[in-house]
């Protein structure tokens, strides 16, 4: 069992966790949307939407996009399967 | 994970006998993606024949557009949309609606508890938190623990889990491929470094029972088929390369870095070569690694991937490679799947294929990396050098036992998505409508109670000397040497028209 704090040490815990929380308010709301509309961030975040790009997917059933590629490269393998299977001459 | 990170969690798992850890979370994902298939058949629609009629014309007016050679970027990505679409309307599954998730937002986070068509997502939350709150809560209670302790803290451990998920959606972060697991250990360290977490949230900690229920359904996402996407020259750069990088960085961190954790060389190594957080995830499990050493193997993959996503792009365009080439070498290289697309499509169309399609194959090997480095552990690293080969009996003994349901989710999904149409399309309505849904969020919870155990002076032990660093830098310098290699010998020597026919 961890000893338990004193009431002083609870006081400064508390402080510390407000502290965070608003560092983190802070930087959500202010400054990332701020830098979000930098037009070299802005011109990318929006490329990454149009081609429906998830950058934050851990896995390829997260990224819409791979979907998209299977669908694609199943229909060029459909029209060349020679060029995917045999080693070329 | 091991006993001296939970050793509430861990003693279960080794307990014989099926009222363990490792057996429940395979009970509960079974449940789970049971329910989900269950729900998939009870609604398919009356005029199947028809829907799966019209996804084979879809595929074929895809076709005839290609062949025809004329068709514009426009056209094209119509058709190929059309095909996505008809195939969703084979199995629409009842459940998805009820999946609660939150969305990306930039400037006021409210927007995160609203979908793409306007409507609130709170009611999928509550109910997608309930019932895991019920399913978790009956296994927590077989397990030892009290469901009226239980319920309380898993309903603040999820608004956690929710507010480390709104963090992750804000629009910049998501750009750079900073995903949930980190800010939900964020989340969990500053709660546990400074007021501290309070005892009814700790209740409900239990990293290993979310994490391995997440593996389980995460299985089910693991279609071995997927291996054949991009045809031989995919295997070779995908399940021939890596394989070699995640072996060869091992050793080199055990013989030559001589790491004092082999689980945390292991951790690095695999998320390293083969796909970033979640292959990290995996082999922690797979191998007991400790919570300490999966975290900082995560921050270390997110910060180099970061750098990676910007880099690799730009390098590629001064070198003149082709499109294809450059897409195979960031997506063999890039750890994060999400990453990977963002740095290929600021390449080209093509390279953005070539690149999501090498890491979807990446993504297939963690089931034969988990399965293989679980048994490696057993036969031979939790061995004693002088103890002789242990027996079949001692393996099954020691062996993880949600490993065992992980392969399977993944047998059995394989096997049904490879059955033709129908089973594609009801595997993949299962995955995308439930169980990646629900994973995602075992696994934020996973990482919300590792933030909430850790300790920031512990964590910072674990890099002393710089090893992990150095390990990591040395395997991708020849993970990247490796890849490029075989991408180019692949595409470029031994299947130049198979990537001619991607750029045609």
């Amino acid at each position: 069992m961890p000893p338990t704090p004193s009431p002083a040490e609870t006081r400064a815990g508390r402080l510390r966790l407000l502290a965070a929380t608003t560092i983190i308010t802070t930087l959500w709301l202010g400054v990332w949307p701020a830098i979000a509309d930098w037009p070299p961030f802005r011109a990318q975040i929006d490329h990454n939407c149009e081609l429906g790009i998830d950058p934050s997917a851990k896995f390829y059933t997260e990224q819409p996009v791979a979907a998209a590629a299977v669908i694609s490269i199943s229909a060029a393998q459909r029209r060349d399967a020679e060029a995917w299977w045999s080693v070329s001459d | 994970m091991t006993a001296d990170a939970s050793s509430d969690s861990a003693s279960p798992s080794r307990r014989g006998g099926w009222n363990t850890e490792d057996w429940w979370s395979v009970g509960i994902a079974l449940v789970i993606l049971g329910g989900a298939f269950a729900a998939v058949r009870i609604g398919q629609p009356a005029d199947v024949d028809q829907r799966l009629q019209a996804w084979v014309t879809a595929e074929r007016e895809l076709d005839l557009l290609l062949q025809d050679g004329q068709a514009t970027k426009a056209e094209r990505k119509q058709a190929e949309a059309a095909v996505g679409d008809a195939k969703k309307k084979v199995a629409p599954n009842p459940l998805s609606a009820w999946m609660g998730k939150t969305s990306s937002w930039k400037s006021d986070p409210r927007a995160a508890f609203f979908d793409s068509k306007g409507r609130s997502t709170i009611t999928g939350l509550l109910a997608i938190f309930a019932g895991m709150g019920v399913l978790f809560g009956v296994g927590a209670c077989f397990l030892g623990r009290r469901l009226d302790h239980f319920l309380p803290g898993f309903a603040l451990l999820s608004l956690l889990a929710v507010a480390a998920q709104v963090l992750a959606d804000q629009e910049l972060i998501k750009h750079f491929g900073l995903e949930y697991a980190l800010w939900a250990l964020v989340v969990g360290l500053i709660i546990s470094n400074t007021s501290g977490a309070p005892t009814f949230l700790m209740a409900a900690v239990n990293t290993e029972f979310y994490i391995k229920t997440g593996l389980v359904l995460l299985g089910a996402e693991v279609l071995f088929h997927r291996l054949l996407a991009l045809g031989l020259p995919g295997v070779f750069v995908s399940w021939v390369v890596t394989p070699i990088v995640l072996i060869s960085t091992f050793a080199f961190g055990q013989r030559v870095l001589k790491m004092s954790s082999p689980s945390l060389n292991m951790v690095i190594s695999a998320d390293m070569s083969v796909c970033g957080v979640s292959a990290a995830i995996a082999t922690a499990a797979a191998c007991r690694a400790k919570k300490e050493e999966l975290s900082l193997a995560i921050g270390l993959s997110l910060a180099f991937t970061v750098v990676m996503m910007i880099v690799m792009p730009a390098v590629i365009r001064a070198a003149g490679m082709s499109s294809v080439l450059g897409g195979a070498w960031i997506g063999g290289t890039i750890d994060s799947t999400g990453a990977v697309a963002a740095a290929g499509g600021m390449l080209d169309n093509t390279a953005l294929q070539v690149a999501a399609t090498v890491k979807m194959i990446q993504n297939i090997l963690i089931g034969a990396v988990a399965f293989g480095v679980a048994v490696y552990w057993v036969t031979c690293v939790e061995r004693t050098p002088d103890a002789p080969r242990p027996r079949l009996s001692e393996i099954w003994q020691r062996f993880p036992r949600f490993i065992l349901g992980f392969v399977g989710a993944s047998l059995i999904f394989s096997l049904l998505s490879a059955e033709g149409r129908w089973g594609d399309a009801v595997a993949a309505s299962v995955i995308d409508g439930v169980s990646k849904t629900i994973r995602g969020w075992c696994f934020c919870l996973a990482f919300v109670s590792i933030g909430l155990e850790t300790n920031f002076r512990v964590l910072a032990k674990y890099f002393a000397g710089g090893k992990p660093l150095i390990l990591y830098v040395c395997g991708q310098t020849l993970n990247l040497i490796l890849t490029l290699f075989m991408a180019w010998l692949m595409f470029e020597k031994v299947f130049p028209h198979a990537a001619d026919s991607l750029t045609r």
